[in-house]
């Protein structure tokens, strides 16, 4: 649950005496679109982004003798001219859900992340915690099915469905709980859990002989 | 083509893959209405050399010990094994090539193997999900190398996305994986999203058509009409090799999908005309999943007879205009 494991460590980092014609001979043919700005101590200052980059480049629909002189003029702006500051950061030990939550508030795309000294260790994307929470809840790997558990409204939702999985010699990996309705015909809640088998049959069965109520969308019979 | 053989792959226990299934799909191809025109074969152990275009040796020799040291289940609980199961899974897996020879050697046009275990969630080193050797990946690499077929589709219309074979082929430009089933956000296995498009040279060379838990025919061949018959046009086979599971039907307790018997002889015309526009008559059904023996049964003869034409219904709509639909005369080959 903690960035560290999704974060890029040692990022590309810029420095706020660089000129924009230096930044764009140094970025080229890379793919990185945020990058932190340091001091000559590795100090977080700022961050620019590639957006910010393209705003401050002469347009490639300009004449091209104004744009090649403006191109030209870009030897005078300095990075910290057009960086974001003071830059919003994430400590190393901060979990997935702060950067989740911080994306959320500012609507920006990538995080830089600091030690104690606010110097510079990595980078974190919005990528990399949707590959984190991807990972997290088991989406996309090969093995696995999701069984849809109504609740019944009886207390001990969460373990009844372990105990029975479990008896059974089923793996369940996750379970989540959904406290409103999600999706047709749901009532109280559904609870969602992840097992590993292709058996289906097997674990509709043991959650019903254990009482409980599974979701089955399979349509009607027609009348014979 | 079947082979008592199979039968042997023992499982226990209330366990859906059993050796009922073949046996009902065969009592029904012997006793219903295909009976006069069944002509039946039996498999060669499937060869070293053509198994390991699909799966690593180390793998294989891991699968025999297991099974002949008396070990319950391979590599996951699901995947039980007796004695008798390395076995089985080879003349499973040498259906296919034994199946295409005989259709290059223009015995036979259509073939259907009736076999277990099944293949398609089988990875290279890997067994999953019942299957342990990818029957379909051993298939079509056998068409492209013995026979010099190097275009294939391989369409699979299992409930269950056959991760083994897209596996195989994303990174294959000539190998189409076609793979109708139930959404893996829901189903087992979990892979399948239609953002599964192919990797690297293979980028566009796999189609996957995810259905929501619940969806019917209409949403089936809506999908079918609409985009697997324009891609499979686009691509143009020279071979065909159909992962045909029957666990989609409303009947099979196994997936969610609400597919009636009927919908699988319009996969089997669908194939056929494909195959009499594109690929010269060639065409390789393997058995996958399906385990309610009724409908595995009503659901294997009416995918064969559509696959040959027999009972085309003048109301079905062309899946594209301008052809004639229907079989061709199986001698292009």
């Amino acid at each position: 649950m903690y960035i560290a494991a999704a974060m890029t460590t040692d990022p590309m980092c810029l420095h706020p005496e660089m000129s924009l014609r230096q930044v764009r001979d140094l970025i080229s043919g890379k793919s990185f679109r945020h990058f932190p700005v340091t001091d000559a101590a590795g100090r977080l200052v700022g961050m620019v982004s590639d957006r910010d980059l393209r705003s401050a480049f002469p347009s490639t629909a300009l004449n091209p003798t104004v744009r090649q002189d403006q191109l030209e003029r870009l030897e005078q702006v300095r990075v910290e001219s057009i960086m974001s500051r003071p830059p919003i950061a994430l400590p190393r030990d901060a979990t997935l859900d702060d950067a989740l939550l911080l994306f959320d508030r500012h609507s920006i795309g990538a995080l830089p992340v600091v030690d104690h000294d606010a110097r510079i260790v990595g980078i974190i994307t919005v990528r990399d915690v949707l590959g984190a929470y991807r990972r997290l809840f088991g989406i996309g790997g090969a093995g696995s099915s999701l069984v849809e558990v109504l609740d019944d409204g009886r207390p001990r939702l969460m373990s009844r469905i372990a105990s029975a999985l479990d008896a059974c010699g089923i793996i369940c990996t996750r379970l989540v709980r959904a406290d409103t309705a999600d999706g047709p015909g749901s009532g109280l809640g559904t609870t969602y859990a992840r097992v590993l088998t292709y058996n289906i049959h097997a674990v509709h069965e043991a959650l019903r002989a254990a009482g409980l109520e599974t979701v089955q969308r399979k349509p009607e019979l027609p009348p014979p | 083509m079947s082979d008592d053989r199979t039968l042997d792959h023992a499982t226990w226990g209330g366990h859906p893959e059993t050796r009922e299934r073949v046996i009902a799909v065969r009592e029904r191809l012997r006793t219903g209405a295909l009976a006069p025109s069944l002509i039946e074969e039996h498999p060669l152990a499937v060869g070293w050399e053509t198994i390991l275009a699909a799966h690593d040796e180390e793998y294989l020799l891991r699968f025999e010990e297991a099974a002949l040291s008396g070990r319950e289940w391979f590599d996951h609980r699901d995947n039980q094994i007796g004695e008798a199961s390395y076995q089985a899974a080879l003349l499973a897996a040498g259906a296919g090539p034994t199946a295409i020879d005989l259709i290059e050697a223009g015995r036979s046009p259509l073939a259907f193997c009736a076999v277990r275990p099944p293949g398609h969630h089988a990875e290279r080193s890997k067994a999953l999900g019942f299957c342990f050797l990818n029957n379909a990946v051993i298939a079509a690499r056998h068409w492209q190398k013995a026979h010099g077929r190097r275009r294939v589709l391989v369409f699979d219309f299992d409930a269950h996305h056959g991760n083994g074979i897209q596996h195989a082929f994303e990174a294959d430009p000539d190998v189409l994986y076609v793979s109708l089933h139930e959404h893996p956000s829901f189903s087992f296995p979990g892979t399948g999203y239609a953002e599964e498009t192919g990797t690297g040279p293979g980028a566009g060379a796999t189609l996957n058509i995810p259905l929501l838990p619940g969806a019917r025919d209409s949403d089936a061949l809506e999908a079918l009409e609409a985009r697997v018959d324009p891609a499979v046009r686009a691509f143009r086979p020279e071979a065909i090799v159909v992962a045909a599971g029957f666990d989609g039907h409303l009947l099979d307790d196994m997936s969610g999908l609400g597919y009636s018997t009927d919908l699988f002889r319009r996969f089997g015309l669908a194939v056929s005309r494909w195959a009499a526009d594109l690929a010269g008559g060639r065409i390789l059904t393997l058995l996958e999943g399906g385990y309610h023996l009724g409908a595995l049964g009503d659901g294997v003869e009416q995918y064969l007879l559509g696959l040959i034409g027999a009972t085309a219904n003048p109301l079905d709509p062309p899946l594209a205009k301008g052809e004639t639909g229907g079989f061709n005369d199986g001698k292009s080959h």
